[in-house]
């Protein structure tokens, strides 16, 4: 089948607006990328990562409110879309299928 | 408590950056990350990540999609209210080259004349720079000293120098000395290369670039060591430092380290240390360094370093870093008390002058301030002469452009939007003419370099590429720009599209006061204001060439004579009296006019005192006079026979200065000059004793055999080819180990004046650029008021004007124009020039006929200039003008 390409940072974005769920923005996905992963994501990239995933049509966009700490300015909430999904589990049973035919134990180092 | 704010220029600049409508969202969420950051490390940790992610923001996506640089870095999401800029741009691109293309003959005008305008105005303005940044290259450059010291007479003396122990007593009793180093030029030396013989292998005629200093040189001022050791350099009697360029012309290597060179025929001196060649745009330009404690043994007199006599030495001082230039000032005061009695305590006065300054001190350096500033006047007058050249020439075009401008303003063009279309046109055609400025400035300066060459300048292009010097170079291109680009693109985004269309452009600047026209009328000023200059300039070096300065100087030749030797001067003499070609000859000290001198005390009449002034002495035999054709008043010449060197003549400004009204009255009187009782036995009329001097001053001639250093030579005219080997060929028999060097007077006298004419060679090329810049804009003019009173004319011819009629219209024109631009260059020129001819003593006076040529010149050019374009215009037939109203 053929899918968009998804980058490895893109990926990770994807998942933790996945995990947000209705609440996921900007400052917020960095925030639990950094939670999650332990790396730290500079503001931009995300924000960079964040539209592209959207021009892919795996993510949706709408402004939400607006809170004092903005400066009075609307954030961006973005959800994942059925494309965006629908991709996400292709890669994940992609990885899955590759795991299995690698065999148990092959990669698990031995005493 | 105010709220935390990140920074307002990362703000200011996100909001440049970013796509209006991600600004929202992006800024949002910079704010609350700034916030947490200011909760959690502070104002200024946050508000360095705050800026470092607006700057993470200047990304393709986010930044440069706002500029519209290219379609495939468009996103898809909400674009589609975006202008096309990227087709605009493009857009305007292709109609600036297409109508560049169409004009072509204009184009290369504009282009031409701003680059000529600009070359100019940049070798101008690498001259200032070139001039201003001497001696400023040393480290210590703003703190380091010259003391000099003034002798206080009747008339102040300048003098270059200080008495000698003042160096050693400044280092070693004045803490906040850092250091001060002693130095004696040497004016002309005779450098010989040793064979290991006792003979010479090669000699060398050296003046200026030798100098006598201490190690401390190597301390005050910056100098790249080459070679030997820097430390032990200078200390010891007899050692000597060279420059690499002069290790090579003596010896043919740089690997100099031990040799030895013979100065004078006498002394022989050890080279210690090579250094790299002074920089170009130093004045301690010297190829030749010799340690101070040589001196004391070449004059044999080792009490002379302790002697407070007259100032005689050189002396730099380095301030410690952070000491005031007046505590400097107090401690030569108080030396001069210390050391010196009451009376000579009151004679010298020691002052210093920074070293930066050294180069622009009217009497120490040939670059004052005022001449520099003067220059860039002309330079900066040059580069609007050439802008106000290009403005003149595209609004002249913009009219032909209306249709355009209306058709772009009917599809919804704004006005923003054609001044920048039209400024961008600007920017194309200015960035082509400094390409061509550059171009031709690289090609000119060596030329420049040239007549600069006793200064050994090395100006080039290159020089742009400091941070200073791209500062204002860039400033400069900006302002060339704005300049040009801001008039034309305004009226040409003013032209009402109606009115365009229906084919009437421009009607509204007609009849009111015209930017256009005033803009010709700062052309004519600058123009008329350069050829006052050139007239002014012209007349008055000319009238210094050929002013009589009170002696004959044509057909004289001056030939070195090395001193000391009675008997093969007689022999000398002897040999050229017999010699056919040659008429007279006479021995020296120096001619008439020369620039090196000191004035001498003297006693006159036996009186007790010292006179109160000093008098300007000539050293000559008894054919001086007659040599050099001075004239007699009273008494006569000296006796040939003068041997016991007891006679004098006296000039008419020292019987003026003595009192003495009579001329016989000072005859047989005594004057006692250098200890020595001599009665005066003439009385000559006065001549020019100085290339500048403003007065006539006190003068005697006495005969000092010792002291002659030239023979002039009075030459028959005609012969000279056959006559001046034979003169170098008796001297080089006669003198083997010294070097012949002659010249004519009259060349050495040009010589005084070179800075004048170097001035004028350049005030000359820049006022014809500057013309032929005038003559542009006038055609542009004319071009413009032909194409726009093309109707006017029309109807004048059909309701029976004549051609010469129509003319008449142009020639008004012009004249009143030329008139108004010609009353504040006049003006100003006047007070310009006056100024200048201060410096003279002997100066024309700035007649009515010099304006009156200054109108004549113009009118002629711009009669020249505008005559086809008016001609033309009168002849049209006005059918062809009239036909599609």
């Amino acid at each position: 089948m053929k899918r968009t390409y998804l980058g490895e940072f893109e990926e990770l974005v994807l998942l933790t607006v996945a995990i947000l769920k209705e609440k996921a923005y900007g400052v917020a996905i960095a925030d639990e990328l950094q939670d999650q992963t332990g790396r730290s994501a500079n503001i931009s990239a995300v924000h960079a990562a964040l539209h592209r995933l959207e021009e892919k049509g795996m993510l949706a966009s709408h402004l939400g409110e607006a809170t004092a700490e903005r400066g009075g300015r609307r954030k961006r909430l973005f959800v994942v879309t059925a494309l965006g999904g629908a991709t996400l589990s292709e890669i994940k049973e992609m990885r899955n299928r590759l795991w299995n035919a690698i065999g148990p134990a092959t990669l698990i180092p031995t005493i | 408590m105010k709220p935390p704010h990140p920074p307002r220029w990362a703000d200011a600049l996100l909001r440049l950056l970013c796509t209006p409508h991600l600004l929202e969202e992006v800024q949002g969420d910079l704010y609350e990350r700034f916030q947490a950051d200011y909760l959690a490390f502070g104002q200024k940790e946050a508000s360095r990540r705050y800026s470092l992610n607006v700057i993470g923001f200047i990304r393709l996506r986010f930044g440069f999609e706002r500029a519209g640089w290219s379609n495939a870095l468009r996103t898809r999401t909400n674009s589609n209210h975006q202008t096309p800029y990227p087709a605009m741009f493009n857009n305007y691109f292709k109609i600036a080259l297409r109508n560049l293309w169409r004009n072509r003959t204009t184009s290369i005008i504009s282009i031409l004349g701003l680059s000529v305008g600009l070359a100019s105005g940049l070798v101008i303005f690498l001259l200032v720079g070139y001039l201003f940044s001497f001696n400023r290259y040393h480290t210590k450059s703003e703190r380091i000293y010259w003391v000099v010291t003034d002798i206080l007479n009747d008339k102040p003396q300048p003098t270059d120098v200080t008495p000698r122990p003042l160096g050693q007593v400044l280092r070693d009793e004045y803490p906040f000395v850092e250091s001060a180093v002693r130095l004696n030029n040497v004016f002309g030396a005779l450098v010989g290369v040793p064979d290991g013989k006792g003979g010479m292998s090669k000699k060398f005629e050296e003046s200026r670039n030798i100098c006598f200093t201490e190690p401390e040189y190597f301390k005050v001022f910056d100098s790249e060591w080459a070679a030997g050791e820097q430390r032990a350099a200078l200390s010891a009697p007899n050692t000597a430092v060279l420059s690499r360029a002069y290790a090579k012309k003596y010896f043919g290597t740089d690997q100099a380290i031990g040799k030895t060179l013979r100065l004078d025929n006498k002394t022989d001196l050890t080279i210690t240390g090579i250094i790299e060649n002074p920089p170009s745009n130093t004045q301690l330009r010297y190829d030749v360094l010799i340690s101070y404690a040589t001196l004391p043994g070449l004059w044999s007199d080792p009490g002379m370093m302790e002697t407070w006599g007259e100032p005689i030495t050189m002396c730099w001082v380095a301030l410690k870093e952070g000491t005031d230039a007046a505590r400097l000032d107090q401690a030569l005061a108080e030396i001069t008390r210390k050391y010196y009695n009451a009376k000579d305590a009151g004679t010298y006065k020691m002052r210093t002058i920074p070293l930066h300054e050294m180069f622009h001190m009217p009497g120490y350096g040939p670059a004052p301030r005022p001449i520099l500033y003067a220059l860039l006047v002309v330079g900066v007058f040059l580069v609007i002469a050439a802008c106000v050249n290009f403005i003149n020439l595209s609004t002249a075009q913009a009219i032909r452009r209306s249709k355009e401008v209306a058709v772009r303003k009917t599809m919804g063009s704004s006005r923003a939007q054609l001044i920048g279309q039209f400024m961008l046109e600007t920017a194309i055609l200015c960035g082509a003419a400094f390409v061509m400025a550059l171009l031709l400035a690289q090609l000119n300066l060596p030329m420049l370099n040239g007549a600069l060459w006793m200064l050994r300048a090395d100006i080039s292009v290159l020089d742009l590429l400091n941070t200073h010097a791209l500062w204002w170079f860039g400033c400069l291109v900006m302002l060339v720009i704005l300049l040009a680009g801001l008039y034309p693109s305004a009226v040409l985004a003013r032209f009402n599209p109606v009115a365009a269309l229906k084919g009437k452009p421009g009607g509204r600047s007609e009849g009111r006061f015209s930017v256009r026209k005033s803009l010709v009328v700062v052309q004519f000023f600058i123009t008329q204001l350069f050829i006052i200059g050139v007239i002014v300039m012209s007349a008055q070096v000319k009238h210094l060439k050929t002013a009589d300065p009170g002696f004959d100087r044509e057909g004289i030749l001056m030939v070195g004579l090395p001193s000391g030797n009675a008997a093969k001067n007689d022999a000398w003499t002897n040999q050229l009296g017999t010699m056919p070609g040659v008429q007279a000859v006479a021995l020296g000290g120096e001619p008439p006019m020369s620039q090196m001198d000191a004035d001498e005390p003297f006693t006159f009449d036996h009186r007790t005192e010292k006179e109160k002034f000093q008098v300007r002495v000539r050293i000559g035999d008894d054919h001086y006079v007659p040599v050099f054709g001075l004239k007699m008043l009273a008494g006569r010449n000296l006796e040939s026979g003068d041997t016991s060197r007891r006679e004098a003549l006296v000039n008419q400004a020292m019987l003026k200065q003595l009192g003495i009204g009579n001329q016989a009255d000072v005859l047989n009187k005594d004057i006692r000059l250098w200890d020595r009782e001599r009665t005066i036995v003439g009385v000559i009329k006065d001549f020019n004793l100085d290339p500048l001097s403003n007065y006539a001053q006190p003068a005697v001639v006495v005969n000092e055999p010792t002291a002659y250093a030239m023979t002039a030579i009075k030459l028959q005219t005609g012969t000279m080819n056959t006559t001046l080997p034979r003169i170098e060929k008796a001297w080089n028999a006669l003198f083997p180990e010294h070097v012949y060097h002659a010249g004519f007077l009259e060349d050495k006298i040009n010589d005084f004046y070179s800075t004048e004419q170097i001035l004028l060679g350049l005030i000359r090329v820049f006022s014809v650029i500057a013309v032929l810049i005038g003559c542009l804009g006038l055609y542009g003019l004319v071009t413009f008021m032909a194409e726009s009173r093309s109707k006017e004319i029309g109807v004048r011819k059909v309701l029976g004007a004549t051609e010469n009629q129509v003319l008449c219209i142009f020639g008004k024109d012009f004249g009143r124009l030329l008139i108004t631009g010609f009353v504040p260059a006049a003006a100003l020129g006047w007070f310009m020039m006056s100024s200048w001819l201060q410096r003279y003593a002997y100066r024309i006076d700035i007649g009515w006929w010099i304006f009156a040529l200054t109108i004549g010149i113009t009118a002629l050019i711009t009669i020249l200039t505008i005559s086809i374009q008016s001609i033309q215009a009168a002849r049209t037939n006005p059918v062809v003008s009239l036909r599609s109203e």
